[in-house]
């Protein structure tokens, strides 16, 4: 297996005007049995401008999945709206709907062994959103099928194979290949990483950085791995019960968290006497609670938390001066013990031994 | 009739109470194929000192799973077991399936990855506990075994546990299922508890708490435990000495902090490398290539082929475990440590 060149090293630069997707205020609310409501998403605004990541945290059943579902209009709204590169699509139907959005947008799964057909050949596999689209003759679609098995280092002789033939990892780079195909300006990533091993992880995330840095996509990246996301992400949305409760710039959202919940995440990466487990589990989103919907199982919860709920304010970070936004009565208030030796520690690589370092 | 509820054994079964310190010795398992045996643990060898907590690591098809099984004798139909499982003065490979039922019901324990396949989902949760109470000591009555089960859920931390025996798998969340688990394997009051990825398949908070919950029975039980894991870091607070696995062998085995500060054996500092919370650089490090096909391993080192420090000797002979530190039995099977050795060796 080839691998992918060398394109760049290190997050891509990113002007933050040049917005590829906005939700505004997004709403969306499942029915359930009896006439239960149940709100998955409750008012979400986020933006993410071209070449960036943005990396969408959270619990399961904190709504961040829906997100990114909701994103690609894979629902329709309930409320709120989505505008994706200047054009209002919370309400398009049809053949609009797939010129505008679902031409340009595409999203990778979790479990590359479940999202591809195991009866298609790669070929068909990676040919299909052309085919859909009608995109290019069928002269063009084969040429382009063979350029994106190099783009993933796979051979253009894997166009004859099925999926089970290959590897978890070079499954994964089929799904990644197959979202490229109609050459998207929006990725939505849910999880991309989460059924593979450590190692292969890495290749993976090294593609996909490869990727944005040579073209420019925007990624929605929804994980729940925190040292991945910390890693991948320019900005970070910490989601909790259905809303953003933490965005702001990767760097200072888990090195100064100002939401307690978010201040939790980041504690996990610390040895186990300073971790901040919270009590408990998520509420139901079917039955919030009143108030701000962290403050049951919040250490520093006061009398106030349980009657309103804090609102999305703005500022900029003391340090870096980025705007960076979080929803909570008391924020900074919950910190985190120093940076311990593990978090910085990487282990050291073995000591070459001069008498056998000659191949 | 001496059961109650609290932890006072029946008579007769005293001395299982005590926990076993539990070892691999050059364990071998084959697993029967159409197309010839495969071969999944290569003489495999640890110790798990009695009430310690020790992890097996490595990438999926390393043999954890199956080494951390085999504890249990819980493997594949027709599978072919070498070499000694000891758990105390017992040999696990050697029991007939009337002692091995007995050891698996009321001794050794299993947590399985996936919470939600672990347990029956047309029974309610309460009734299962008190299923696998009564397997592990028949002479509860029903009313008994309802009372330790409610006991146990109360030791896990299951809110209202009462009302929570009724309650049907699906209506609890991954965590609290993983925990009705866990009280699963309590309430036979075992003394070993053989974990395969008990936290993959949650969240991180979730799985703080898991592991915060094992740690303590550790400590306040004195439950000996085996944790099967792919996350290093994971276990890092927990384990106290880590066996890290590649390609059906142990490459590299010691106390935990040891060998994640100092590692010896080039995969296990790879793992730790590539692990996104150590991977600060500007391109994340990988490990290259695939482990070798378990039907066509190498006849030198079976890493050799994905190293950073490959040499000629590498690629013929196999490297056997050797210490590398005495007192605190840290062994690595890695030519060059080895080398390394010898020179310091001859030096002094």
């Amino acid at each position: 297996m080839s691998t992918p060149p060398i394109i760049r090293t290190g997050k891509t630069a990113v002007d933050p005007t040049d917005v590829v997707l906005e939700l505004d205020e997004v709403v969306q609310t499942f029915h359930g049995k009896g006439g239960l409501k149940v709100h998955a998403v409750n008012g979400v605004s986020l933006k993410i401008a071209r070449g960036e990541t943005l990396g969408l945290v959270g619990e399961s059943g904190s709504g961040k999945t829906t997100v990114g579902r909701a994103a690609l209009r894979l629902y329709t709204p309930t409320s709120g709206r989505i505008t994706f590169e200047g054009a209002d699509v919370s309400r398009v139907k049809g053949r609009k709907l797939r010129r505008i959005l679902r031409r340009r947008s595409s999203m990778v799964f979790q479990n590359p062994s479940t999202s591809l057909n195991g009866y298609m050949r790669l070929g068909e596999i990676l040919r299909e959103p052309l085919d859909v689209h009608r995109v290019g003759t069928p002269a063009e679609r084969k040429r382009k099928v063979e350029e994106i098995l190099d783009v993933i280092g796979l051979d253009a002789a894997y166009a004859q194979r099925y999926p089970h033939e290959l590897s978890g990892g070079q499954r994964q780079r089929v799904g990644i290949a197959r979202a490229l195909m109609l050459d998207p300006s929006l990725i939505v990533a849910d999880e991309p990483t989460a059924s593979l091993d450590v190692s292969v992880q890495a290749q993976i995330v090294n593609l996909l950085e490869d990727i944005q840095a040579e073209r420019g996509l925007a990624y929605l990246f929804i994980t729940h791995d925190l040292a991945l996301v910390r890693r991948i992400s320019h900005r970070i949305a910490v989601m909790y019960l259905g809303r953003i409760v933490e965005l702001g710039a990767a760097e200072d959202v888990f090195a100064r968290p100002q939401h307690p919940y978010t201040a939790s995440l980041a504690s996990m990466e610390l040895t186990p006497e300073h971790q901040i487990i919270p009590e408990g589990e998520l509420p139901s989103p079917a039955n919030p609670p009143p108030g701000c919907s962290f403050h049951q199982r919040c250490p520093i919860a006061r009398p106030q938390c349980a009657r309103e709920r804090p609102e999305l304010t703005e500022v900029a970070d003391v340090v870096s001066g980025q705007p960076r936004s979080f929803a909570c009565h008391f924020p900074g208030e919950l910190t985190l013990a120093l940076a311990d030796e593990r978090v910085v520690t990487v282990p050291p690589p073995l000591p070459v031994v001069p008498a056998l370092a000659a191949r | 009739m001496a059961s109650t509820l609290t932890p006072t054994p029946s008579p007769g079964r005293v001395a299982h109470r005590v926990p076993p310190a539990v070892s691999l010795e050059d364990v071998t398992v084959t697993l029967p194929r159409a197309s010839g045996d495969l071969q999944i643990l290569h003489g495999v060898s640890f110790k798990v000192p009695a009430g310690s907590v020790v992890a097996l690591a490595g990438e999926s098809g390393s043999g954890k799973s199956t080494a951390a099984l085999s504890l249990m004798r819980l493997l594949p139909w027709g599978a072919e077991v070498g070499g000694r499982i000891m758990a105390g003065d017992r040999d696990v490979a050697a029991m007939s399936k009337e002692e091995l039922r007995l050891f698996r019901s009321k001794e050794a324990r299993i947590i399985l990855q996936d919470p939600w396949s672990s347990l029956h989902p047309m029974k309610s949760v309460g009734s299962q506990l008190i299923e696998s109470a009564r397997a592990s000591d028949p002479a509860l009555s029903k009313a008994q075994a309802r009372e330790l089960a409610v006991e146990t859920m109360k030791r896990v931390h299951i809110p209202d546990p009462k009302s929570r025996l009724k309650a049907y798998p699906h209506e609890m969340s991954g965590g609290q299922l993983q925990r009705v688990l866990i009280a699963m394997a309590l309430v036979a009051r075992p003394t070993l508890l053989v974990c395969d990825e008990p936290t993959t398949a949650l969240d991180v908070s979730t799985q703080a708490q898991i592991l915060e919950l094992l740690r303590e029975l550790n400590r306040e039980m004195g439950l000996t435990i085996v944790i099967a894991t792919h996350d290093l870091d994971v276990i890092a607070g927990l384990a106290d000495r880590l066996v890290v696995m590649y390609a059906g062998r142990v490459v590299e085995e010691g106390p935990t902090a040891q060998v994640m500060a100092n590692p010896q054996h080039p995969y296990t500092w790879a793992l730790l490398a590539t692990a996104p919370k150590h991977n600060r650089g500007e391109r994340m490090l990988t490990i290259e290539g695939r482990p070798p096909a378990l039907d066509a391993l190498p006849p030198g080192c079976s890493f050799a082929e994905r190293c950073e420090f490959t040499t000629a000797r590498c690629l013929e002979t196999r490297p056997e475990l050797v210490l590398v530190d005495e007192p605190s039995r840290h062994r690595t099977a890695c030519l060059r440590v080895q080398a390394d050795q010898s020179v310091s060796e001859e030096v002094r």
